[in-house]
């Protein structure tokens, strides 16, 4: 057995990690099985490390923050649970399964969405579409289908719509439902691409920088809403952020990422005043 | 003041155009079948000197209109199907001619295998059955191209689709078919050499000599324009379906944003397959319908026809089906009737080229049509107020269309220096004073005597207009009435009289 598949066998075999010193899990879910477990999960480019010793265990209706400097590798990490990239040390075990060698489309089959960071719409479609592009493998019907019209083409087609709006209603866009995309401005473009990701019934949410070009009142919205979500659709969520707002007021539990390392993890307060957090951001304190 | 112009102007629906898009969509849709099928009609009709043509006096189709419509239907289903792949899977494939030379060679074959071997009558049976066979046969192709080439990005996989259209050439040009019917029926090949002795040759490597779709040994054109004509009806039944769809829209993704894509679900390469393959069907059924034209011979089947099909789908719109169809027809039958310039024929027909591409992507030419087209759809903006009942039924979940809305007053064209007020509603009021010309405004509003009031207005949300701006409404409105009975006013719409005194 190569050294990789033998780490990961020595760590599936112990789930239940032992809190606090690994993972923040909310009380309501310390009786079940954990939605994300990473052991050891790194990724290697030629001689750049972009990201080492990653562990984290997402509860199963948590709301768990990744933060820290630009250029810390979260996006990164995301890439990896979205199986983007392949990592090449470490592993992912999702919903009690491991993620090794699976590809993009099967990790979201098996429940992973995302959002992404410079947002990527299908921008000559209209809104609806996009949201019906999420809808593809919830609500299904042959080619063969559609290419004769049959009954259950019309059916399947209604409920996708029906679908459709109630998941814009989220975010109050059934409104523009018939809006080509690339036409949006910027926060509906990001909303839009929140919704598209909960059409295909994900068990984690992976949002990269959802309030990136918010302003404070929409920030808080946004915040109600993503706690809304988690309530409505009983999903895990994790967000990459930079706005500390959103983080502190709406994270459970909080990792803290420089240089592809984590550097601190906890609830809120405890990031706030831990001194290597603050040294990440802000540099060091200058002495005399 | 400024909250409530607010208020109004969230109130504001603009009814700017007549239909959804939904219903555009539906509406474009059946245009295309609608001038397709009116096309046929009208050439068929024309062609057998039939009652339509007669009522335009259409006189006797000429021997050159008779002999476009079947290649320009085999020509819109191959630029439909190649739009297919470029326009709504957003992949450059420079390789359409090769599956249209499958198709045409397996056409030839299976036709006179059936007419000459079986000696099958009914060419509408014969050539579906061709069609069919062609298809099928370009499709298989399409397939095992497909595996490999879909996996490609970009500039590589149009270079391999060139080089694959390239390679089916080389190889059918040294294809040698003959049919044998001396001891029972039998297909004779030879390849790369011409090895055959008798039988009638089908295809001869580079030159193929039994034209389909012949009763005897002439064309049966009448049953051509039919078959033609069904052909394109099955390619927009094909094309239409399969993009308005779930795989449609999953095919569509791939082309706009395919990490996305993969991200949602989608396997890309699985639905890139499914458009090349659909493509290179109808491309193999539209290579059988052109092998009835003797000008057409495999070696014609190379790089300059596919890049043509390209040009045909540019000009035309990528992923819209009428704009290729139009384009289509307009650039097969130009060369065809500069034939009289001779020499100067392709200069003329590259300029005409060059011209449209530049006129239809002009933001100046673009910014004149959509002025024209707007003239022709006044935008009118509406400002519609309601009375108290109708709050009760807003703040119950009624919108403003449907239930009991009680619309007091609608203002139309409310642009930002028209104050064009148009009252509904109301019964005329007694009181209205005759009033004589050239009347001053401030005079006509003493006039009038006291104000005209009208009861509280409230928006489509449902918040009550302010004393202010009801004040001014109700002058203005004072002002209007007097205006047009004065008689000078144009009347926009119907007057239903004043308001309540």
């Amino acid at each position: 057995m190569t050294e990789r598949q033998e780490k990961q066998t020595r760590h599936s075999d112990t789930r239940m990690v032992p809190y606090p010193s690994k993972a923040i899990v909310p009380e309501r879910d310390l009786n079940v099985a954990p939605i994300l477990e990473t052991h050891h999960l790194g990724i290697q480019f030629g001689g750049l490390k972009a990201v080492d010793d990653f562990n984290l265990i997402i509860g199963r209706s948590e709301i768990a923050g990744l933060i820290g400097p630009n250029g810390a590798g979260k996006t990164t990490v995301f890439n990896m649970l979205t199986k983007v990239y392949e990592p090449t040390e470490g592993s992912v075990i999702f919903d009690g399964k491991d993620m090794m060698g699976k590809s993009i489309v099967q990790a979201s089959k098996l429940g992973i969405a995302r959002t992404f960071q410079n947002i990527r719409l299908f921008n000559q479609m209209t809104v609806e579409e996009n949201v019906r592009i999420g809808l593809h493998n919830q609500i299904k019907y042959t080619t063969a289908t559609a290419l004769l019209r049959l009954p259950n083409f019309w059916i399947k087609e209604h409920r996708q719509h029906k679908r459709a709006l109630e998941l814009l209603s989220i975010f109050g866009m059934e409104g523009m439902a018939d809006v080509r995309a690339g036409s949006l401005p910027y926060g509906a473009q990001r909303r839009l691409e929140i919704v598209r990701a909960l059409a295909t019934g994900p068990k984690l949410l992976l949002l990269d920088e959802p309030a990136a070009g918010m302003n404070p009142h929409e920030t808080e919205e946004l915040m109600n809403t993503i706690a809304r979500i988690r309530d409505e659709f009983n999903i895990a969520i994790l967000l990459i952020e930079h706005d500390m707002s959103l983080v502190m007021g709406v994270c459970e539990g909080i990792c803290v990422l420089n240089f592809g390392k984590v550097i601190a993890k906890g609830t809120a307060r405890e990031i706030q005043n831990n001194p290597v957090v603050i040294e990440a951001y802000l540099g060091k304190q200058k002495e005399g | 003041m400024q909250n409530n112009a607010s208020a109004l102007q969230e109130s504001v629906r603009r009814r700017s155009r007549a239909f959804s898009p939904k219903a555009r969509h539906i509406l474009y849709k059946s245009f295309t079948f609608l001038l397709v099928t009116l096309a046929f009609v009208i050439f068929y009709d024309w062609l057998c000197e039939g009652p339509v043509s007669g009522l335009f006096a259409m006189g006797k189709i000429s021997r050159s209109v008779k002999g476009y419509f079947v290649p320009v239907c085999a020509w819109v289903v191959a630029a439909v199907s190649l739009n297919l792949v470029v326009g709504f899977s957003g992949e450059l494939s420079l390789g359409h001619a090769g599956f249209m030379s499958i198709g045409y060679s397996t056409g030839i074959v299976v036709y006179n295998l059936l007419t000459k071997g079986y000696g099958w009558e009914n060419i509408y049976l014969s050539m579906a059955v061709t069609m069919l066979a062609a298809g099928l046969m370009a499709g298989i192709i399409g397939f095992l191209v497909g595996i490999p080439v879909l996996r490609l990005r970009g500039d590589y996989l149009a270079i391999v689709t060139l080089a694959c259209a390239e390679i089916i050439k080389s190889l059918l040009q040294c294809l040698y078919v003959s049919l044998d019917t001396t001891d029972g029926v039998r297909l004779l090949f030879a390849f790369p050499k011409n090895t055959l002795t008798g039988g009638t040759a089908l295809l001869k490597g580079p030159t193929a000599s039994a034209p389909i779709g012949t009763k005897g040994t002439t064309t049966d054109l009448p049953a051509l324009y039919i078959i033609g004509f069904a052909l394109v009806i099955l390619t927009l039944f094909v094309v239409f379906n399969l993009t308005d769809s779930r795989t449609g829209r999953a095919i569509k993704s791939t082309r706009d944003n395919r990490i996305a894509a993969e991200s949602m679900g989608i396997p890309v390469t699985r639905h890139k397959m499914i458009a090349f393959v659909t493509a290179a069907v109808l491309a193999g059924m539209a290579g059988a319908l052109l092998a009835n034209k003797s000008t057409y011979q495999p070696a014609n089947f190379n790089l300059d026809m596919s890049i043509m099909v390209l040009v045909y789908v540019v000009l035309g719109g990528l992923g819209n089906v009428l704009g290729t169809i139009f384009s289509t027809t307009a650039l097969y039958i130009l060369p065809e009737e500069l034939r009289f310039m001779k020499d100067y024929r392709m200069l003329v027909y590259a300029l005409v080229l060059i011209f449209a591409m530049v006129l239809s992507n002009n933001p100046v030419i673009k910014g004149w049509v959509t002025s024209i087209v707007s003239l022709v759809k006044r935008r009118r903006k509406s400002i519609n107020l309601f009375a108290e009942e109708s709050r009760n039924a807003f703040a119950a979940g009624d919108d403003a269309q449907g239930a009991n809305a009680r619309e007091v007053l609608v203002i139309e064209d409310a642009g930002e220096n028209e104050t064009a007020v148009q009252p509904e509603a109301a019964e005329p009021d007694s009181n209205q004073a005759e009033l004589p010309e050239e009347v001053p405004a401030e005079a006509l509003a003493a006039q009038a005597g006291g104000r005209l009031t009208l009861e509280r207005l409230y928006t489509a949300d449902g918040t009550p207009l302010d004393d202010e701006t009801q004040r001014r409404i109700e002058l203005g409105l004072m002002l209007y009435e007097a205006y047009v009975d004065s008689g000078k006013g144009k009347k926009k719409g119907k007057k239903k009289g004043g308001g309540k005194a």
